[in-house]
C-alpha cells in the first residue's frame, strides 16, 4: 500500500532495471569510489568558501514577496479544497497538491536548486501577524531537534502507511492540526526557534536544500553537494533525524518490493507475531497498518545501527576520535546517496501524476468548474519513457554516490587533519556507502508490487 | 480517470480485429511496414481472485496482446494506464485485447466499488 496516493495516481508503475543495467550500476560504483579515493591519495581537492559566488540580485526581495503570497493563497487554496470541495481524491487539488507538487515536486525544486523552504514556508508568513505577540520563552535546550524528529515520524507515517491519506477532508485535518502545531510552537518559542528545531519540513527541505547549489540562506552559489560538507558537527538528534529521513525513504520503496510483500505474508502466518499484531490492531489499526507501523519504526533504527557501526569503525582504524563525536561529523554525507534514490524513484510519478495540476486548476473544489478551459486534460501517461527512468535513475544514483563518496573524504581530512587517518577512516564509510547504494539499486530493481 | 471500455464475449473479438487493424495500418504508416506485429495471447486461471500461473505477464510495446481469462467465482478486473475492464462470469470466461503501446508495469486489480487499496491481481510489464 505504498504510496498509494502517490502511486496509485499514476496507473502506471515504472518497470524493474534490468539486470545488466543493474549489474553495470553497481560496477560503476565500485570503480568510481577507488577512483575518488585515489584521488584523495594524491591531493587535496577543494571545496570549502573560496567555491562560492556570491549573488547581488536587485529584485530578489520584489520576487520573494510574490512567491510567499503565492505560497499562502496556495497553501490556503488547498486547504478550502480539503475542507468544502468534492471528496473524490482525483478532483481535489489538495490531494495531488500535497503528495504530488509538494512533497515530491518541492523536494526535487530543493534538491536541485537549494533550500526554498524557508523563504517560502507558508507557516512562516502566515505566522507574522502572530509575532509581535509570542512571548518568546527561552527554547529548552534538551528538547533540541527532538521534536522535529517525532513530527517527521508521524508526517512518514501518514505518508506511508495511513489509510485514509487520500481523503481530502482528513488530509486538509491533518494539514490543519500540523500547522497549527507550528503555530504554536513559533508562538511559545519564537519563529526562528521553532523553525529550526521543531518544524520538520524545515529540517527536511534544509537538509535536502544543503545539496542544492543555490544557499538561500547567504544568496551565494556553491557546487552540488557542498552544503552538506559546510557545518562541523551537528546534535546528535539532528543525526537522528537525519538517519530517519534517509531510511523513510528507504522504506518507502522497500514497501514495494516482493520481498516485503513475502515478509508480511511471513509474518502474518508465524503465530507469536501475528498474536503481537492482533494485539497491535486492537489499538484502531488494521494488521496491515499494524506491521507496517513496526517496520516503519524498525527501519530507521537499522539505519542507525549500521550507521554506528561504520563510525564505531572510523573509530577504531583510526584510533582518533569519538564514535559520537564522527557520527555527529559525517551524517550529511549520506545525503546525496538518498537525494539521487529520491529523484529516481519519484521522477516518473511527479511527470504523470503531476498532471493531475492541469485539471485541478479550473476545477481545484471538483465542483464542475473550468476557470482555465483545462478542466478535461487528460493524463499522458506515456511521458514517462521507461529509457528515460531506466538510464536516467542509475546515473543518478551513481552521481550521488559519488558525490557523497567525495563529500564523506573531505569531511575526513577535516576531522582526522592528516591524510593517511582520513584515508583510513575512509575505508568504513565508504563499505558503507556502497552497501547504501546498492540498496537503492536493488530496490529500483524490483518489480513493483502495490 | 479516463474513459473506460468495457470488453466482453463477443464484442471483443469486433473490438480486437478493429485495433488489429488499426495497429497494422499505423505501423505501415509509421515503420513502412518493417515491424511485424506479434500477437502474444495468455490464458489466465484464476482461483478465489489469484492466477493460478504467472504472477507477471510480459509483452512488448507494439504486441497485439489478448489476455483470456477464467475464473471460479465472478470478477470485475481493470487493467490500470490502459483503462480496460471485464467481467468474468462465475465459471465463465472472458478477454481483454488490446494493442500495447504505452510501456510500464501495469497492475490488474479487481475491481470493487468503494474506497480502498487492492492487491493486483497480476501485472502486465510492457517492455519498450
Amino acid at each position: 500500500m505504498a504510496s498509494a496516493a502517490a502511486h496509485g495516481f499514476g496507473q502506471r508503475f515504472d518497470l524493474p532495471l534490468p539486470l545488466w543495467l543493474w549489474v553495470t550500476g553497481a560496477g560503476a560504483t565500485i570503480v568510481l569510489s577507488f577512483v575518488i579515493v585515489a584521488l584523495f591519495v594524491r591531493e587535496t581537492p577543494p571545496l570549502d568558501a573560496a567555491a562560492r559566488l556570491p549573488l547581488r540580485l536587485s529584485g530578489v526581495r520584489w520576487i520573494g514577496s510574490v512567491a510567499r503570497a503565492a505560497a499562502v493563497a496556495l497553501f490556503l487554496l488547498a486547504l478550502v479544497a480539503g475542507f468544502f470541495g468534492a471528496q473524490d481524491p482525483y478532483r481535489n487539488l489538495i490531494v495531488t497538491m500535497v503528495w504530488v507538487v509538494w512533497w515530491v515536486g518541492f523536494a526535487f525544486a530543493c534538491a536541485l536548486i537549494g533550500d526554498l523552504w524557508r523563504p517560502l514556508n507558508p507557516l512562516a508568513t502566515l505566522f507574522g501577524w502572530l509575532e509581535r505577540l509570542s512571548p518568546r520563552l527561552p527554547y529548552p535546550a534538551w528538547l533540541a531537534v527532538w521534536p522535529a524528529v517525532v513530527l517527521f515520524f508521524c508526517f512518514a507515517w501518514a505518508e506511508l502507511v495511513w489509510r485514509d491519506k487520500d481523503v481530502p477532508l482528513y488530509l486538509a485535518r491533518a494539514v490543519l492540526a500540523y500547522s497549527a502545531l507550528a503555530w504554536a510552537g513559533m508562538f511559545l518559542f519564537g519563529r526562528e526557534a521553532w523553525l529550526e528545531r521543531g518544524e520538520a519540513f524545515s529540517l527536511a527541505f534544509g537538509i535536502l536544500g544543503r545539496f542544492g547549489p543555490l544557499d538561500t540562506r547567504a544568496g551565494a552559489l556553491r557546487p552540488p553537494g557542498a552544503g552538506l560538507a559546510e557545518s562541523a558537527r551537528v546534535p546528535f538528534s539532528f543525526v537522528v533525524f537525519v538517519l530517519l529521513m534517509l531510511a523513510t525513504v528507504t522504506f518507502d520503496g522497500f514497501l514495494e518490493t516482493p520481498l516485503h510483500q513475502s515478509l508480511a505474508t511471513a509474518v502474518q502466518e508465524s503465530r507469536a507475531l501475528s498474536r503481537l499484531l492482533f494485539q497491535l490492531s486492537e489499538l484502531g489499526l488494521g494488521e496491515d497498518a499494524a506491521m507496517s507501523t513496526v517496520a516503519l519504526a524498525a527501519f530507521p533504527l537499522l539505519f542507525l545501527a549500521a550507521y554506528w557501526l561504520a563510525s564505531w569503525a572510523m573509530v577504531a582504524v583510526t584510533g582518533s576520535g569519538t564514535v559520537l563525536g564522527v557520527a555527529c561529523a559525517f551524517v550529511l554525507t549520506l545525503v546525496p546517496i538518498a537525494v539521487a534514490y529520491h529523484l529516481s524513484h519519484y521522477f516518473s510519478l511527479l511527470v504523470t501524476a503531476g498532471q493531475f495540476v492541469i485539471p485541478l486548476a479550473s476545477d481545484p473544489f471538483g465542483y464542475g468548474w473550468n476557470l482555465f478551459g483545462t478542466a478535461g486534460y487528460k493524463v499522458d501517461l506515456a511521458i514517462a519513457s521507461p529509457y528515460v527512468f531506466w538510464y536516467g535513475a542509475v546515473t543518478l544514483v551513481v552521481l550521488g554516490h559519488v558525490i557523497a563518496v567525495y563529500l564523506a573524504h573531505s569531511v575526513a581530512l577535516r576531522e582526522f587533519g592528516s591524510r593517511r587517518l582520513a584515508l583510513m577512516s575512509q575505508v568504513p564509510m565508504l563499505a558503507l556507502m556502497v552497501g547504501y547504494t546498492m540498496l537503492s539499486l536493488w530496490i529500483l530493481a524490483q518489480p513493483i508490487v502495490g | 480517470m479516463a474513459t473506460t471500455t468495457t470488453i466482453t464475449g463477443s464484442a471483443s473479438r469486433a473490438i480486437a480485429i478493429r485495433r488489429s487493424v488499426l495497429v497494422a495500418a499505423a505501423s505501415l504508416a509509421l515503420a513502412g511496414g518493417a515491424a511485424a506485429q506479434a500477437e502474444k495471447s495468455f490464458d489466465i486461471a484464476l482461483a478465489g481472485g489469484k492466477p493460478l500461473g504467472e504472477q507477471t505477464l510480459r509483452v512488448t510495446k507494439g504486441d497485439k496482446v489478448v489476455l483470456r481469462w477464467k475464473s471460479d467465482r465472478p470478477i470485475a478486473l481493470h487493467l490500470h494506464g490502459y483503462d480496460l475492464e471485464t467481467s468474468v462470469p462465475a465459471q465463465g470466461t472472458a478477454t481483454m485485447s488490446f494493442a500495447a503501446s504505452l510501456p510500464g508495469r501495469f497492475p490488474i486489480s479487481e475491481h470493487t466499488h468503494g474506497p480502498g487499496h487492492h492487491r493486483a491481481v497480476l501485472y502486465l510489464e510492457v517492455l519498450p
